[in-house]
């Protein structure tokens, strides 16, 4: 997609205990990222299910990124292991409804990592831009017309 | 008792199943015919269109409706048949979540087509077209639709009875509910919001699932441990337990063929949730990503497995052209 104009509407589900805290932190020392994104705080990554993934997608984001702590570091002992998994399946199910297995980004963000956050958006960002428009709003079989 | 109720039974896009569910309830039908008659049932008795065409509006009571609409034929005709009755009942799952050919929303009609009819392992027929010039004249053939859709999303829909086929021990719950007027049933009464899992008598033990076995090659199956324990794919977590759990009871899996539960719009991504949570591998703290991750390499087609039976009334639907482009 060539359309310098487009700017991505991305999705970011941050676990409580590390990755949000990480976007405090980013915050706090006045780190840059892009506005693109919107952040939404869930308890524990592991708490994403895929249907919250393919609603984004499908009320019209381009790019969805879900962050939580570490492998090890989890707050709820194996939540993150749960998201890994969770991930893979969704890519599969995502490259099956033919949308772009890499709208989807898995990151893990620590909450001293106010850096890394603002790093991981950018670069979710411009990732997105590359790939282009999903454009999936208002595209339910309601106003498929079918004749 | 006040006059008999005018029912109707109606196939569109369907296998068969859900009108033989309907005789399936036995001497029960005595019972129905005592309470209604039957007016308009195209499997058993020989209505034509143009019988139904010369009804009143709102002369059949209820109308029970099973099957896909595949073909703009299905899709006239239920919207007929609503003109012409008071409730309708969206009979069995692929008129409630589109069935099992709801998976053909993952492919194009042009690729459905061309699979069916120039695949090179059958005879190489004609290609359906719509119109077909013969000596006497032109022909005319329904024609399909780009996509199958739920028949809520066609007409209006009172009441839902999902199953493939729904089972005489759901219809002996619903019949009487539907034909009294006393009894209020609300629109997705008929669907329970508990899982399969809450009627299924295996015994669960909550232990991490290594891999996934296909159950055509699982050889030793303990009759009394839960199948997903055992490592068998069983989509009974993520589906409505109207049935009672008839196929785990005998050692096979779930399909899912309810479809979600009451209050789930999606049911591939209920199962996909549950699935990841209760798989796992000894000693995981010590594993990179690449090596958790390659556990779920053991489910096999995700999608074609945890939307069988719902895929048209899914979050997604059908397929986008994302990666087509």
């Amino acid at each position: 997609m060539s359309d310098e104009d487009f700017e991505p509407k991305i999705i970011a589900f941050l676990c409580n205990w590390c990755s949000y805290a990480g976007a405090d932190l980013a915050g706090v020392s006045r780190e840059q990222y892009p506005a693109n994104i919107l952040n939404i705080k869930v308890m524990c990554s592991s708490r994403v299910s895929p249907e919250h993934v393919l609603r984004s997608f499908k009320k019209g984001a381009d790019g969805v990124l879900i962050a939580g702590c570490h492998p090890g570091d989890c707050h709820y002992i194996n939540g993150n292991y749960k998201t890994i998994r969770k991930a893979d399946l969704m890519k599969k199910i995502m490259e099956d409804f033919g949308i772009k297995p890499t709208r989807l980004r898995l990151e893990w963000i620590s909450s001293a990592e106010g850096g890394k956050f603002a790093r991981v958006m950018e670069e979710m960002t411009e990732e997105v831009k590359e790939i282009g428009p999903l454009n999936l709003d208002g595209t339910s079989l309601e106003d498929d017309t079918d004749e | 008792m006040s006059e008999k109720k005018k029912i109707g039974f109606y196939w569109t896009g369907s296998c068969g199943g859900c009108q033989v569910s309907i005789l399936d309830i036995d001497e029960m039908l005595l019972d129905v015919a005592e309470q209604a008659e039957i007016v308009f049932w195209p499997c058993a008795m020989d209505p034509k269109y143009e019988d139904v065409k010369a009804m009143d509006e709102n002369e059949i009571d209820i109308m029970f409706i099973n099957g896909a609409i595949r073909l703009d034929e299905n899709k006239e005709m239920v919207e007929l048949l609503r003109e012409k009755t008071k409730e309708v009942v969206s009979y069995g799952s692929c008129a409630c979540n589109g069935g099992v050919f709801g998976l053909g929303n993952l492919s194009s009609k042009d690729e459905l087509l061309e699979k069916g009819y120039t695949n090179k392992t059958t005879d190489q027929g004609p290609f359906p077209q719509k119109i077909t010039e013969v000596e006497e004249g032109e022909l005319e053939l329904a024609e399909m639709l780009d996509h199958i859709k739920p028949l809520d999303e066609h007409i209006d829909v009172e009441y839902y009875l999902p199953g493939c086929p729904p089972l005489p021990t759901q219809l002996e719950d619903a019949l009487p509910a539907l034909l009294d007027d006393e009894i209020e049933v609300e629109e997705r009464d008929l669907i329970t919001d508990k899982s399969v899992c809450d009627p299924c008598p295996m015994e669960r033990e909550e232990k991490e699932i290594e891999r996934l076995i296909p159950i055509q090659e699982a050889t030793d199956i303990d009759p009394d441990e839960c199948l997903l324990d055992q490592g068998i794919l069983c989509m009974g977590p993520a589906t409505a337990g109207m049935c009672e759990a008839p196929c785990t009871e005998v050692g096979h899996p779930c399909v899912g063929c309810n479809g979600p539960v009451k209050g789930v719009e999606d049911q591939g991504s209920r199962m996909a949730s549950a699935l990841a949570s209760v798989m796992g591998i000894e000693g995981e703290e010590n594993k990179t990503e690449e090596e958790v991750m390659e556990t779920m390499n053991s489910v096999r087609d995700p999608t074609g497995s945890f939307y069988m039976f719902s895929l048209p009334s899914s979050i997604m639907q059908f397929r986008r052209d994302d990666i087509d482009e």
